[in-house]
């Protein structure tokens, strides 16, 4: 089982809007694929038209994959679970600090869904937290979606400088283009200078398309309404780099 | 679909008033139809069905699939081709081609059923569009035939939706008839829609008695069945398909003839003696087809290990033994519609009827539990003193007198089984088994050896054809001796095990 982690520091860069695109192709391919919304926001469990089953204990969660798994519900899609969001996931970093192995919790919970899925898609909320030093360590992939600005790539390097000083194993973070309009000059010359990093940077881009901001009304991911657009496009050669990286 | 529930419907109404039920809490969006027609194939006697599967073309190809789930175990593409009728049909090599001769062995499969499946999917979504659980509705009909015979939802709850589909199942069953599990395979849905019972054919199963029955029931329902029997197999009897349609027949009127026996105690001596002709009749007019049959299929076992030079001579005798079946063949069809057929079967079912009313029975009052005890005790007590006096050296005469007493044992044990704890029956049984192989290969050499020697008696020697022959079937009868010899050598052990103190114990524990 592998652990694919979409996260950055900052919000609104199309982390949820890859990690549902990218379960979707996975599980598409014959995959078990577990998708953990961990962002109380709910927005990757919106889009997959769900809610909890029964109320979230944070506690309980963090403690048991058995508990774990009786909040994953099955999406509409073979082989593509959930474990949807709820408000009640802003305690993660309270409760992770509060009990043992603050920094390995996830890991360790991830551990034991080992036999039942492939792959396990986390959609992280944006912050630098203890939740977000979890993924850190438990994720084979740490992917970061970064919007071809300078803000952007600045955070990322926050990101990235906070691992190391860590001792963090930073080979296992990759960064790709998201939201990219080529019609703006300033996103092309910084696409351009910054994909020569081949170590961080996937060769796959994101582009700016309302057909990915249809996903919330059609609710469901953009694979599925409209296989045939550039961003669709996009989204199969990134998950076609990732499927090699994992 | 791997499904939890069956909701089953009595007609298309009631469907849709369940589905307009269902559109108040849920949004219903029919997905894919499909419409295909299956032909299943079995051998008459239903054996991939008995062993829990079924032999489909569908789609062009052909499929075996376990009935339980309807799994397929094994397929082949088969188009613009005609079903095969027998496994050897199949191209060498193909697991197919494995598991159908390990199922059926040499049996012929014929169309057995031809249905038309419509199916269509239903997605049952909630008010947020989120699908909660799915459908597949099927409709089953008899190919050529008028509306399906049955009307049935399977359903399947996804993942983390149990209590949406405890809701829906709720609704459904409102309308439906609700069903735990997977759902019954439309073949098998099929044959109880046609009242077939797929094990009607077999002569030997267990009829189920009750120890308290009065024996004189037990005898007419032993009577019944068998002439059920006998009738099920005429048809292909007579359509000479498969020689285990004869077989069967013969089994079944065996048994008839020896319930006579067996139940003689509550019958009427006059009536009883003249169906036990009758029923002997029937048997004799099959004799001579089914020794040729024994015959022919046993040709590989019976030449194996001849020496080359008696080929010609082997190959010459089988070829007039398939002739004379053709005209021993016509004879029995001849039999079997002259008016004797229909009037030995009035006078059997006439005694089957009178024997409902206790008075037709002399002892009305003896329970099948005692006839089968004594029948039993007897029997086997019989068997051990005749076995204690035979030896390796023994002459064939009293072995074939054991047989028949071991045969008639069989018999008993056949009908009355239900009658016993199973455990200890079943010990018993097995016990029997390896004695009853022994005297039945024995009795198999004896009737071959005595088919061989009235052919060679009546061989004119003076063609070539008929040398070769003469000097193959001494080949033949000089093996058959030896074989003979070998099996009435292991005769001391396989007694043993039958008298021992554990099996005579258990005897007269369970007989007494
Ligand atoms: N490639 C794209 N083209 C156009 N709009 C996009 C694209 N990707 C995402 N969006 C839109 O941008 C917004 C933010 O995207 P998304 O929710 O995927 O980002 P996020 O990083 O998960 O945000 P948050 O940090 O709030 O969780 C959404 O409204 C989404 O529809
Ligand atoms: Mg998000």
């Amino acid at each position: 089982m592998k652990i694919l982690t979409l996260y950055h520091l900052k919000g609104g860069v199309g982390k949820t809007a890859a990690a549902v695109n990218l379960s979707y192709l996975a599980a598409a391919e014959g995959r078990r694929v577990l998708l953990c919304d961990l962002d109380p926001q709910g927005s990757a469990t919106y889009y997959f038209r769900m809610r909890p089953a029964r109320p979230v204990k944070v506690g309980k969660l963090l403690k048991s994959a058995k508990f774990a798994e009786k909040l994953v519900r099955e999406s509409d899609y073979e082989n593509l679970f959930l474990m949807p969001s709820d408000l009640a996931l802003r305690q993660l970093d309270s409760k992770l600090d509060a009990g043992k192995h603050s920094r390995t919790r996830l890991k360790r919970l991830f551990a034991g869904l080992e036999d039942e899925y492939d792959l396990v898609v986390v959609d992280a909320p944006p912050a630098i937290t203890l939740l977000a030093e979890n993924l850190f360590r438990a994720s084979d992939l740490l992917l970061l979606p970064v919007i071809p600005t300078v803000l952007a790539h600045q955070a990322m390097l926050k990101v990235i400088a906070f691992m190391d000083d860590e001792g963090l194993d930073t080979s296992r973070v990759r960064a790709f283009f998201s939201l990219a309009d080529r019609r703006k000059k300033l996103h092309r010359d910084f696409m351009k200078e910054l994909g020569r990093d081949r170590e961080r940077f996937l060769s796959a881009a994101i582009p700016y398309a309302s057909a990915v901001e249809n996903m919330g009304l059609e609710r469901r991911p953009l694979l599925d309404y409209d296989r045939r657009s550039p961003a669709a496009k996009a989204y199969r050669a990134l998950w076609a780099e990732c499927a090699t990286v994992l | 679909m791997k499904a939890d529930t069956c909701i089953l419907f009595d007609s298309e109404a009631a469907e849709t008033v369940c589905l307009e039920g269902l559109g108040r809490y849920f949004r219903l969006e029919p997905g894919k139809a499909a419409q295909s027609r299956h032909a299943y194939f079995d051998t008459f006697d239903w054996r991939l069905f008995a062993a829990g599967y079924s032999l489909e073309l569908a789609a062009g190809e052909l499929r075996l699939c376990s009935l339980l789930d309807d799994r397929v175990q094994a397929a082949l593409a088969w188009k613009g081709r005609k079903p095969p009728a027998f496994a050897t049909e199949i191209d060498a090599g193909e697991p197919l081609r494995e598991a159908l001769e390990e199922l059926c062995g040499i049996r012929a499969l014929m169309k057995q059923a031809e249905l038309v499946v419509r199916s269509r999917e239903l997605a049952v979504r909630d008010a947020e569009g989120k699908t909660v659980a799915r459908v597949m509705m099927g409709s089953y009909a008899f190919h050529g035939g008028s509306a399906p015979f049955l009307r049935e939802w399977r359903v399947r709850p996804l993942r983390g939706y149990a209590a949406e589909g405890r809701f829906f199942r709720e609704q459904a069953g409102r309308t439906g008839t609700l069903r735990a599990g997977e759902g019954v395979h439309p073949l098998a849905m099929a044959l109880r829609e046609r009242r077939i019972d797929p094990f009607r054919y077999a002569p030997n199963r267990d009829l189920g008695f009750s120890p308290e029955l009065p024996a004189y029931l037990a005898a007419r329902s032993v009577l019944e069945h068998a002439l059920e029997v006998v009738e099920a197999n005429e048809p292909g009897l007579l359509a000479d398909t498969d020689t285990e349609f004869l077989h069967h027949y013969r089994v079944a009127l065996r048994q008839a003839k020896s319930a006579l026996g067996l139940f003689s105690e509550v019958l009427p001596p006059d009536e009883t003696n003249a169906l036990k002709e009758t029923i002997s009749r029937l048997a004799r007019a099959s004799n001579a087809v089914r020794d040729l049959d024994v015959f022919l299929l046993k040709r590989g076992s019976i030449t194996a290990r001849l020496p080359g030079a008696f080929n010609p001579g082997v190959d010459t005798f089988f070829r007039r033994l398939k002739t004379e079946r053709r005209r021993e063949f016509k004879k029995l069809c001849a039999f079997l519609n002259s008016e004797a057929l229909p009037a030995a079967k009035l006078q059997w079912r006439t005694f089957s009827t009178r024997l409902a009313n206790p008075d037709f029975s002399p002892a009305p009052g003896l329970p099948v539990y005692a006839v089968a005890c004594e029948n039993i005790s007897r029997r086997y007590g019989r068997i051990l003193k005749r076995g204690a006096k035979l030896g390796p050296g023994s002459a064939e005469e009293p072995f074939h007198a054991l047989r028949i007493d071991f045969k008639k044992l069989r018999y008993n044990l056949e009908f009355f089984r239900s009658l016993f704890p199973g455990r200890d029956i079943r010990f018993f049984i097995r016990h029997l088994r390896q004695m009853q192989g022994l005297l039945g290969d024995l009795n198999d050499i004896k009737v071959q050896r005595d088919f061989l020697a009235a052919r060679l008696a009546r061989l004119d020697l003076k063609t070539r054809d008929s040398a070769n022959v003469a000097a193959a079937l001494g080949g033949i009868i000089a093996r058959l001796e030896e074989s003979s010899l070998r099996l009435r050598e292991g005769f001391p052990v396989a007694f043993k095990d039958l008298s021992s103190g554990r099996v005579r114990a258990i005897a007269e524990r369970l007989f007494r």
